[in-house]
């Protein structure tokens, strides 16, 4: 049992140290993604289409709203719709004027490509309940990379909606590029966002009403009269901050040492299985064929494992 | 290894099966972590009651064999476990 806890103990250990290696940022391991705001919209599209749908209209305005999401996200650290200091999504849709009657959100972190990410969304109930929404006409997207726990990931913002009859918006996007500033040192929220879906219906006050039946109030006088801006879709890592090194993922990275810790135990049971084969001795272990038909299992789904979180 | 299979084909095919059917719901969940999780819970102990029972059978279970199949089975659950974090 002793044997067992320290086999345990020092697995942890080799993990924890692997993952608190701390490399300067930009010189052995970097990441960005492939994810583009132009992917995204038209998968989300395509997926609509496929249940004669209407198609969502790029909104710059409702994209403001997201990038200022995925900043906040990346300042405050946290990985949720709802903020630490209790921001909702519809509180960075309002700041931007649009003037929504419904409204929702998506979010996504750590994919590497488009097409993933939206069968994730499309895999999970509540995010393609969004995506296959009929009442939705616009959609503003971001797409950020930046640093979140310590780890280079792409967070992904897409926020849908629908103007209030008779309200204007500035739906066209500046072909600007900002530098998202991000923030390292505050604790991450870890639990998992569910997608927000609110209906904002034209009154005084209003109720809101969100996916999980919870029920708020806004007053509509903070809806009242956009002035659009020129909006930034999307944002990119800062020139020359992963300019450098290898382009990984950090579950790349976690694949690849796994990998070969499994290559290494399979090589082993193999050479042991035919020495034991040839010599015959007596022996109490069990069977070396069992682990290694595991290990090979094991190997495959490491391989297809796709990460991700929406 | 052929030698060793033939001998005991019944438990290594269910052994099989078990894995093929986990590996599938694995993938078939993605991206719902917390089922995924559930299932590695599950593909652990099964390896760990497996290798128990198949070496009870022959009579050949020893504190050894038990030690050494939960290692195993915990050293397999543990690195699925790590990458859905």
């Amino acid at each position: 049992m002793i044997f067992m806890s320290l086999i345990a103990l020092g697995f942890f250990q080799i993990v924890g140290i692997v993952s608190s290696i701390n490399l300067p940022q930009g010189s052995i391991l970097g990441y960005a993604s492939s994810i583009t705001v132009a992917q995204v919209i038209e998968g989300t599209n395509r997926e609509r289409a496929t249940q004669g749908l209407a198609q969502l209209t790029y909104n710059g305005v409702l994209s403001e709203a997201a990038l200022a999401k995925a900043q906040d996200m990346f300042n405050n650290q946290y990985w949720a719709h709802t903020s630490p200091t209790g921001k909702e999504p519809w509180d960075f849709i309002k700041s931007v004027n649009y003037n929504y009657k419904v409204a929702g959100e998506n979010l996504a972190r750590d994919f590497d490509s488009t097409g993933p990410m939206i069968s994730a969304w499309m895999n999970s109930p509540t995010h393609r309940a969004n995506i296959m929404n009929p009442r939705y006409r616009d959609i503003g997207l971001a797409v950020v990379d930046g640093k979140l726990n310590g780890t280079e990931t792409t967070l992904v913002v897409q926020m849908f909606g629908t103007l209030v009859d008779g309200s204007v918006s500035n739906s066209n996007p500046s072909v600007e590029v900002p530098a998202v500033t991000v923030a390292e040192t505050k604790p991450v929220v870890t639990n998992t966002p569910v997608p927000v879906n609110v209906v904002n219906k034209p009154q005084t006050k209003e109720e809101l009403e969100i996916d999980s039946q919870e029920v708020i109030e806004v007053d509509a006088n903070d809806l009242e009269n956009s002035s659009p801006n020129d909006v930034l879709a999307i944002a990119s890592v800062p020139q020359g901050s992963l300019s450098q090194g290898i382009l990984m993922s950090p579950l790349h990275v976690l694949k690849a040492f796994f990998l070969s810790i499994i290559f290494l135990i399979v090589v082993v049971l193999i050479y042991d299985f035919l020495i034991i084969g040839h010599k015959k001795p007596s022996r109490l272990v069990g069977k070396n064929l069992a682990h290694i038909i595991l290990f090979i299992f094991i190997a495959y789904l490491i391989v297809f494992f796709k990460g991700g979180a929406v | 290894m052929i030698a060793e299979f033939k001998k005991h084909h019944k438990a290594y095919i269910v052994l099989i099966l078990i894995l093929l059917i986990f590996s599938l719901l694995f993938l078939h969940y993605w991206p719902n972590r917390d089922i995924q999780r559930f299932l590695i819970i599950f593909m652990s102990s099964f390896y760990f009651f497996w290798g128990v029972m198949v070496h009870s059978k022959m009579n050949k279970l020893h504190r050894h064999v038990i030690f050494e199949y939960l290692s195993v089975s915990l050293l397999a659950g543990s690195v699925l476990f790590l990458l859905t974090f």
